[in-house]
């Protein structure tokens, strides 16, 4: 059977860097085609060059067997291609129905016929399984609700090959499932889809065969079936899961820090855990469970009731680098002189040259590139951002770490580094505790798992329990 | 010596290190292309007018950029720290009324001073509390405030002048210091001061910190709301050192003054460099503002053009400046 979409050694080069060098893909019709991959991987640009975002610089597209170049994205929709992106291209403002036929919507003697837009609108949603009047405003509706109208949008002409990209990223294990139902409907009806995605977890649920992308190269093709979870993640980041995080650590030593009975309001309730010295305990709990709000309010930055008992100092590295932890126009010196100011001269002065000491410190400790003090923060990546952030505590001389989905946006090779990190921070006898919604960084560090769900601490796993199935079955009971 | 090049630990020269590397480097930096921009005006106004180049026309240009040139001083800390302070014009305004008051009473030029600066610090203190207790952006408040402190000046006043004589007084408006106006001396001192203070103390550089992400300051321990009430309080401070001046200068004070001094002194801020969202900016890059703006006025004088002509101008010139703002923070 002639596949619906080949792309045969597909090049794409940016200034710097080659984000695609040579990558096959091949959808059929009837097909969920997970395409896999790391940030940086190559997933974006291929998406794009199949949508008809990007033209490639060499390389092939094939649809139905027939070469085809995509010159722009209205190419691509008028070979059937429809693209639901990460990013939302709804207008909350208008109705459900106004949206699934945004820029299409049926006139009737040049005036728009509210009728059949109600009409059209209804059964694009039945499709999608999603029961709402088409007249509803948008913003009235769930985060799963609206990425079903995305679907719907998508389909509201002749599309028969979908592109999902990071679909569940925002949603939860039932909202995820709901989507998972349309999409195998779908299938059925014989769409092809290729669903992006850096869940190793949901595919099972979804996928018919799966490609994973490193380095902008096609590094395996096969049916889901002859695949396991482990293999794919180390497909992905190229390097044996048991290297990527570290291992052995000391006994821990003296509790340094005690939470009892945490509650504050919408974030979480009646929540205890201890951290020892050397140790990291993880909160983990799916997206919108409050895991991640927790050490917010054990750093005192949500009003909270109940006990926290800290044996030395606290620092908390943010979830949201660019709104929260960094300062984006300073350099790298002062971002890991920020925390402690004061102490760069007495008596309110501050001198910049000791700033400048503390900085190539912390950079020389945390192997931070570039190894400059005045470079702008900026400019650095992801995972050299966070170091900074980092730095700024280790500088304080933090000795209970507290962090916030540290590695969100990092790439795998300074995720890896940031791991190893943590590692050594614990052996020189800090403690850390880690929310985090990304399952595998959980159980691959952590000591103990605090699983949390609706704000509240449901199970505590510890030892051998600290595995992928027993942790995602409690926190998804 | 060996032969291999070496450098000093830790500071790995830029590549293509050398003169020719400075130069490109230089001229990279914002304030490096403002002042060539600087020179290449005036050197324009040299070749055009007979008068420019001479030591009494650059005084002229001091006396005549003072008033705002102190006011945008102040402002600048303001906007480092997050905080767009559009109603100095109109504690300019209250301040040298108050003053002018003390003096009409006998009070005498001290005293005169002491009361407006105290003023000028609390109307300041009045803006960073409505914006800590409110949670308001320093530019919503000081509209607001903008309309009432200006409001009382008229009220209080019945829109009538209060004359100020007396010559003690009257010297920090026309006197001279070392041969250079006072009014050029008072702000020369001012903006050291405060350069002094954004560069060496930890408050300064809490006022950037708060001003590039206040987020991020409140969650390393910084107190922004009290940073940012202290910024505007240093500009109220500015600000009524500038009506006194004013009043000095002109030895009457009427309401509404102030509030002329607003375009020009915001000006010399943005087209010095400082960002509006805050978080960078330097007191070299607003006296580089003044010079620019009290040139303009003083060169196209010179020329004959008309005042209405360099208004536009001048408007021309903040919005180029803004866009430059605009292209380097989409940069960045």
């Amino acid at each position: 059977m002639t596949p619906l979409l080949e792309a045969v050694g597909v090049v794409k080069t940016f200034p710097g860097v080659r984000a695609l060098d040579g990558v096959d893909f091949e959808l059929r019709a009837g097909e969920v085609h997970a395409l896999l991959g790391e940030n940086g991987a190559g997933k974006s640009t291929l998406m794009r060059i199949l949508a008809g975002d990007h033209v490639p610089d060499a390389g092939e597209l094939r649809f139905d067997g027939r070469p085809v170049r995509l010159a722009s994205p209205a190419d691509a929709i008028a070979h059937g291609v429809r693209l639901v992106a990460q990013e939302r291209a709804l207008v909350p403002t208008l109705s459900v129905g106004e949206n699934v036929l945004l820029g299409r919507l049926p006139r009737r003697r040049g005036r728009v016929d509210w009728g059949a837009v109600r009409a059209q609108a209804a059964e694009l949603l039945a499709r999608v399984g999603l029961d709402v009047d088409p007249a509803t405003e948008l913003g009235l509706l769930r985060r799963d609700e609206q990425q079903l109208v995305e679907v719907a949008k998508a389909l509201s002409d002749e599309g028969r090959i979908l592109i999902l990209d990071e679909a569940t990223a925002s949603l939860s294990t039932s909202e995820s499932e709901r989507l998972f139902d349309v999409v195998r409907g779908l299938r059925a009806h014989g769409v092809g889809i290729v669903y992006i995605t850096h869940r190793v977890g949901e595919l099972a649920s979804v996928a018919d065969r799966v490609t994973v992308l490193r380095d902008g190269r096609n590094v395996l093709t096969a049916p889901l079936a002859e695949t396991s979870h482990e293999g794919l993640v180390e497909q992905m980041v190229g390097r044996r899961l048991a290297d990527l995080y570290p291992r052995a650590r000391p006994e821990p030593g003296e509790v340094r820090l005690r939470v009892d009975g945490l509650s504050a309001d919408g974030v979480c309730s009646d929540v205890s855990l201890e951290v020892r010295a050397g140790e990291i305990v993880a909160l983990f709990g799916l997206v919108g469970s409050g895991a991640t709000e927790i050490p917010y309010a054990i750093a005192g930055d949500v009003s909270a009731r109940g006990v926290v008992e800290v044996r030395g100092r606290v620092g908390l590295v943010p979830a949201d680098r660019r709104s929260e932890g960094l300062f984006p126009q300073g350099t790298v010196g002062r971002n890991i002189g920020a925390a402690t100011l004061g102490r760069y001269g007495p008596a309110g002065i501050y001198l910049r040259g000791r700033e400048t000491a503390a900085a190539r410190r912390q950079i020389a400790a945390l192997d931070l590139r570039p190894p400059r003090p005045w470079a702008p923060v900026a400019k650095l990546s992801g995972g050299n951002q966070q170091k900074a952030v980092l730095g700024r505590w280790l500088e304080r001389g933090a000795d209970v770490l507290l962090l916030s989905e540290p590695t969100r946006g990092v790439d795998v090779g300074a995720r890896a580094e940031i791991y190893r990190l943590l590692g050594d921070l614990c052996a020189g006898g800090r403690s850390v505790l880690l929310a985090s919604s990304d399952l595998d960084e959980v159980v691959g560090l952590a000591d103990r798992v605090h699983v949390v769900s609706r704000g509240r601490v449901v199970s505590v796993l510890a030892g051998d329990e600290v595995r992928h199935d027993r942790v995602l079955e409690v926190a998804t009971r | 010596m060996t032969a291999e090049p070496s450098t000093p630990i830790g500071r790995p020269e830029p590549a293509g290190g050398g003169g020719l590397a400075l130069i490109g480097r230089l001229a990279a930096a914002p304030l490096a292309r403002l002042a060539a921009a600087y020179l290449l005006l005036a050197a324009v106004f040299a070749i055009a007018a007979d008068h420019f180049l001479t030591t009494d026309n650059f005084l002229n240009i001091g006396r005549a950029t003072a008033v705002f040139g102190i006011a945008a001083l102040g402002l600048t800390v303001a906007l480092i720290a997050g905080a767009l302070d559009v109603s100095f014009g109109a504690v300019m305004s209250v301040c040298g009324i108050l003053a002018a008051e003390r003096i009409a009473a006998g009070d005498g030029a001290a005293a005169a001073v002491a009361v407006a600066l105290a003023v000028g610090v609390g109307l300041g203190l009045v803006n960073g509390l409505l914006t800590a207790v409110l949670r308001l952006d320093a530019l919503i408040v000081t509209l607001g405030t903008f309309s009432i402190f200006g409001g009382w000046a008229f009220l209080h006043t019945n829109g009538a002048p209060t004359p100020a004589s007396d010559d003690a007084f009257a010297r920090i408006g026309r006197g001279e210091t070392l041969g250079i106006p006072t009014p050029v001396v008072i702000m020369i001192a001012i903006a050291l001061v405060l350069a002094v203070v954004l560069r060496w103390t930890g408050f300064g550089q809490r006022c950037y910190l708060v001003g590039d992400n206040p987020r991020a300051a409140t969650l390393v321990g910084i107190r922004a709301a009290w940073v940012r009430a202290a910024a505007l309080a240093i500009s109220g401070l500015t600000a009524a050192i500038a009506g006194v001046v004013m009043v000095a200068n002109a030895g009457v004070a009427n309401a509404g003054e102030g509030e002329r001094q607003l375009l020009n002194a915001i000006a010399a801020v943005v087209i010095g460099g400082t960002a509006l969202a805050g978080g960078s900016g330097l007191i070299v890059g607003t006296l580089l503002g003044i010079a620019v703006l009290g040139t303009i006025d003083n060169g196209l004088n010179l020329l004959g053009v008309s005042s209405t002509w360099q208004d536009v101008l001048k408007g021309v010139i903040v919005v180029f400046a803004l866009v430059l703002d605009r292209i380097r923070r989409r940069d960045a």
